[in-house]
């Protein structure tokens, strides 16, 4: 079977060619322009004069080319690898030359970022759609590829079995790990989100993340599909988009639960603001219980629900809506992470892949549609992580292990109690607390480092903290080593110099030690 | 103590939190040039309440107005004329 996820797009581009698809910066794209784009640049990346295109890679962020490069690559049906120009020179040039991309599509963010080094690892073919030929010129891009010539195509059908894209994240060897979706992944996610929001071309959405995020793929192609807009938040209004809702009167939100403290602290949610609003979904991170109801005062025309889903199982795959009788894990104040979405499972498991029974206590594994193929060029982990278990129901089918500490209560709800590993979230984003502690020892040039996530509120890390034991070491030089390897969210907010470090009975250092060390801090002093 | 000088030392001793010892100008960008981060703007907006009696709840600011000294005195003035009127 074959499948094109920009078909829907396309079906508004030839009926409804005037709707609006796409907002940035104020300025309204409509279905026939956007879509003129991404055909055109299709019809570039098709060429055979340019050589077979299987993945292109999209260095961009909040701009009409990041947005139209997506577009474009679905719809010359070639694999897209989300880039994103803030990340530092070291880690753009890894991940660029790790998933050997045929193409790069550039906003004026992404031409920014291409320094020597990260230049060095580009492959030749690079498309800056948007730029005129003098701000092309002085940025003095290698080879660029203009679009004259070229004419839009239809958009292409591809197996359900290619790969959408490619998403990295961070991996405990301090090396980006890329999770490998389908198309019929994709398809799957859509379909069932579309069953539950019956969005319309009457909504407008939000986008509020980088790209390297996987809600981007809610945003565009559900909007898309119904023929809706999109509305990119400012990079400067992400955290704090009260004023952005209203102006905008979006009837879709979605965002990692951070953004509602946010706006609390800054004193900008209050009740009734955001009338517009017929949707709101948080995921990422817990969704304290607190948050959503300051939201649904700030929002009383919405419904809010909770969803959950590593990336590896395509954005989201089990929700809670939030509405009495209200679900909340207990002892926590967080909202349930709910069921499975329909044609998923989930399911607890112990360290040797034993399925538990309700109430017990394991690690979460999901198996359904949704379970992508697996991490790129990684057999070894992928099938760590995706074990083929017979399930007493299900039978013999492949399990993500999501590592994330779960139990289903006696109503059937799942309920996530932390992790398994050293994984936490900023804001939203996974870190693997080895990955800050891989390239911490080689900014120190020592291997007596620990990193911690600090201080945790309802299991969401506010920031991380570092620990080191050499006292010549400079605060800020750490912190400058460290920019040059790590993406902002990653960086630790302090370095703290500790005599030696503190260990448990393996021998390993004692993260909840070195907690204490700064909860001990907070006490007033004697 | 003027209001400018009481902003600096607050930013300062914020500044100092996070590692970043070097000086900086009025227009020195504290938020978007990644010294600080969105749990500082936090601290700042506290600052303001409680130092200045700052209502900022009826204010359409964003990360922006947080970013220096100068774009804090800009809120500082507008708030206060909205306040007074």
């Amino acid at each position: 079977m074959r499948q094109g996820l920009a078909l829907p797009f396309y079906g508004h581009y030839l009926h409804n060619p005037t709707l609006p698809a796409l907002v940035v910066a104020g300025t309204y794209h409509s279905y026939q322009e956007l879509g003129d784009l991404a055909a055109t640049i299709a019809s570039l990346l098709v060429d055979p004069g340019n050589g077979p295109v299987e993945r292109v890679g999209i260095l961009a962020s909040r701009s009409v080319e990041a947005m139209a490069g997506i577009l474009s690559a679905c719809w010359a049906g070639v694999t897209f690898v989300p880039l994103n120009p803030k990340y530092p020179e070291g880690r753009l040039a890894t991940i660029i030359r790790n998933s050997q991309l045929s193409a790069i599509i550039l906003d004026s963010a992404g031409c920014r970022a291409l320094t020597d080094t990260v230049l060095a690892c580009c492959p030749p073919l690079l498309i800056a759609p948007c730029l005129d030929d003098h701000t092309a010129g002085t940025l003095a891009i290698r080879g660029r590829q203009t679009l004259a010539g070229y004419a839009p195509i239809p958009p292409a059908q591809t197996p359900r079995e290619e790969i959408a894209y490619i998403l990295f994240t961070s991996g405990t060897t301090g090396e980006p790990k890329g999770v490998m979706v389908t198309v019929a992944n994709v398809a799957h996610f859509l379909s069932v989100s579309q069953e539950r929001y019956r969005l319309t071309a009457d909504d407008r959405l939000s986008q509020q993340s980088e790209l390297t995020f996987d809600h981007i793929v809610f945003d565009l192609f559900m909007a898309w599909g119904a023929g809706a807009s999109v509305h990119v938040v400012p990079e400067n209004m992400a955290m704090a988009p009260a004023e952005f809702i209203r102006k905008q009167e979006l009837t879709v939100w979605f965002a990692v639960p951070s953004v509602i403290s946010f706006l609390k602290g800054m004193r900008l949610l209050r009740p009734g603001i955001f009338p517009s609003l017929r949707i709101s979904l948080f995921a990422g991170e817990p969704l304290p219980r607190d948050s959503a109801d300051a939201w649904q005062e700030a929002a009383p025309n919405s419904r809010i629900d909770n969803l959950y889903g590593p990336t590896e199982v395509t954005v989201d795959c089990l929700w809670q809506p939030y509405r009495a009788p209200h679900a909340i894990t207990p002892n926590r104040g967080v909202v349930a992470i709910g069921r499975p979405y329909p044609g998923m499972h989930a399911a607890i498991v112990d360290s040797g892949n034993n399925f538990l029974a309700n109430g017990e206590i394991g690690e979460l594994a999901v198996a359904g549609p949704q379970v992508s193929a697996g991490y790129w060029r990684n057999p070894e982990l992928t099938a760590r992580r995706y074990p083929r278990l017979v399930h007493p129901e299900l039978g013999e089918t492949t399990w993500y292990l999501t590592g994330d500490l779960s139990y289903q209560d006696e109503d059937g709800i799942f309920h996530y109690l932390g992790r398994v590993d050293n994984q936490v979230k900023v804001l939203g984003q996974r870190v693997e607390l080895e990955d800050v502690e891989f390239h911490l020892r080689a900014v120190c040039g020592s291997d007596a480092v620990a990193v911690i996530a600090w201080p945790v509120l309802h299991g969401t890390a506010q920031g991380l903290v570092a620990f080191v034991t050499d006292s010549t070491l400079e605060q800020k030089a750490v912190k400058d080593g460290l920019r040059q390897r790590l993406q902002a969210y990653m960086i630790p907010r302090r370095i703290v110099c500790l005599e030696q470090l503190p260990l448990n009975l393996n021998g390993k250092v004692d993260r909840k030690a070195l907690a204490a060390v700064l909860e001990a801090e907070k006490q007033p002093h004697v | 103590m003027p209001p400018r000088e009481t902003v600096r030392n607050f930013l300062q001793e914020l500044l100092a939190e996070y590692g970043e010892t070097a000086g900086f100008s009025d227009d020195t960008s504290l938020v978007i040039s990644g010294m600080l981060d969105s749990l500082a703007i936090l601290r700042i907006v506290v600052f303001l309440e409680q130092e200045f009696g700052l209502d900022l709840s009826d204010q359409g600011f964003d990360q922006n107005d947080f970013d220096s000294v100068a774009s804090i005195m800009q809120m500082i003035d507008r708030v206060g004329q909205a306040g007074t009127e």
